[in-house]
């Protein structure tokens, strides 16, 4: 077989998103809001979808020209991607590279699925906690509803 | 354990040791000598944003046998919230009026946890639409254990419409804290108890001693139920008219169903009731949803009295 020639090229000071499961990427980096990130900064985004991977098979990876995605928020993508590897590179040295890890909390990236819940009535953002980690299954702290799967639905940013 | 400046929001922040404290404070207050002092100076601030008849009449008295006082409003179509006011901002004002506790009834799940963020005084949730109801379940508990002695060890029976009713679940959560309960829902195949709740009942199975079985006839259980719990059919749920005049006839009690039940057992209902218990139950000596609905005017004078730090 012939190598696929595609790839992304090396990035001197940024973070990259390794090891997504292939179809991903585009949900991160919503839910990341990158292109805000990305037209406030001018800082340049590369997201690769289903690459070859020895171990996933096929796989995402983000890239990003910016550091200043912090460790907790970066966890986030635990919730999406379980098995994602964070790595940070300064001056084209790795600086810390690790594996996400699922939070105990998340922020108002997820919409409440309950119709009658007040922070689908009010203007108050969703505050959840993981309450199983898989399948995922996350809990409203306002209205104490318990939801997984395709309820999840997470608020992407544009 | 101090309960002062807390906020009563859900069931679940309570642990089983903090509800036996509240319960053991019910007599307390209820027979205190000085009473009528207790709360005096103290105002309540009642925010009813839906109507209720029982939860706010017995917070309204709870405040004034302590001596204390209540404002606020119960129709909010006389509010600002008709001026598109958010509850966040409402909190915030009732907050800076000088009040000591805010009591809450809204029809939003979660209203009262918001409401509890906005406001520095302590909240008590009257009801957050279909979610919790503790008040509710408190006096549940504290009814239960005045006819019963103890709250572990119990067979209870919840009857009616299990899918929809705050009040079970709210109360099974409660009852799966004690040991070795055991839990009978008797209910329709459509309205039987939610799946998360089942799970939480075989959870507690293996950890607790507790046992559980769903069923759909009363008659099965009554020689062996210590409470039997009855609920609404609750119509505005149900879409054809003909299930719910179905299910309220299946689902009824009558006194004759009683003769072989233990002499202690009490027959309890949330209220209002429609059809599911005759009022040839009244006269029986198991019927206790009157008293029940009275402990509500207690267990609610108590958590007013530890929230507001006036007894120990």
């Amino acid at each position: 077989m012939n190598p696929r020639p595609i790839t992304i090229a090396k990035i001197r000071t940024g973070i990259v998103i390794d090891h997504i499961p292939a179809g991903k990427a585009l949900l991160i980096s919503k839910v990341l809001g990158l292109n805000a990130l990305a037209r406030n900064t001018g800082d340049i985004i590369a997201i690769g979808v289903n690459f070859e991977s020895p171990s996933l098979g096929n796989k995402d990876i983000i890239k990003v020209e910016n550091l200043s995605l912090s460790r907790d928020m970066l966890n986030v993508v635990a919730l999406i991607a379980p098995r994602a590897t964070i790595t940070r590179i300064e001056n084209g040295e790795v600086i810390e590279k690790h594996k996400v890890e699922v939070p105990a909390t998340v922020g108002d990236i997820v919409t409440c699925p309950d119709s009658f819940c007040v922070t689908n009535h009010e203007q108050v953002p969703g505050k959840f906690q993981v309450v199983v980690h898989t399948p995922l299954t996350l809990r409203c702290v306002y209205c104490e509803t318990e939801f997984f799967g395709p309820l999840i639905r997470y608020k992407e940013k544009v | 354990m101090s309960f002062q400046g807390r906020d009563i929001i859900s069931m679940n922040d309570l642990t089983r040791e903090e509800i036996d404290e509240i319960l053991t404070k019910v007599p307390v207050v209820r027979n205190h000598s000085e009473k009528k002092r207790l709360c005096k100076g103290k105002v309540s601030a009642m925010l009813f944003f839906e109507p209720s008849t029982r939860t706010r009449t017995s917070f309204e008295v709870a405040m004034r046998n302590l001596g204390g006082e209540t404002g606020g409003f119960y129709d909010v179509s006389i509010t600002s919230v008709t001026k598109q006011e958010s509850l966040w901002d409402t909190v915030k004002i009732h907050d800076g009026y000088g009040f000591d506790v805010m009591v809450i009834r809204h029809p939003l799940k979660g209203a009262a946890r918001l409401a509890a963020e906005a406001a520095r005084i302590p909240v008590i949730n009257a009801g957050d639409g279909p979610n919790q109801h503790p008040t509710q379940t408190l006096l549940d508990l504290y009814s239960i254990k005045e006819t019963q002695g103890d709250l572990n060890g119990l067979t209870i029976a919840m009857v009616g419409d299990l899918a929809n009713g705050r009040t079970v679940h709210s109360l099974t959560e409660a009852l799966l804290k004690y040991e070795g309960c055991r839990l009978i829902f008797i209910s329709p195949r459509d309205l039987a108890m939610p799946r998360f709740l089942i799970d939480k009942c075989a959870k507690a199975a293996e950890e607790r001693g507790a046992s559980f079985v769903e069923a759909s006839r009363i008659e099965d259980f009554i020689t062996e139920v210590d409470v039997l719990y009855m609920t609404r059919i609750q119509s505005e749920r149900l879409k054809e008219r003909a299930a719910v005049e179905k299910f309220r006839s299946i689902y009824r009690l009558e006194a004759s169903m009683l003769k072989d039940a233990k002499p202690s057992m009490k027959v309890m209902h949330p209220l209002p009731r429609v059809t599911e218990i005759a009022q040839d139950v009244d006269a029986t000596s198991h019927a206790y949803y009157f008293q029940q609905a009275g402990n509500g005017l207690f267990v609610r004078e108590a958590l007013l009295a530890l929230i507001l730090g006036v007894i120990e």
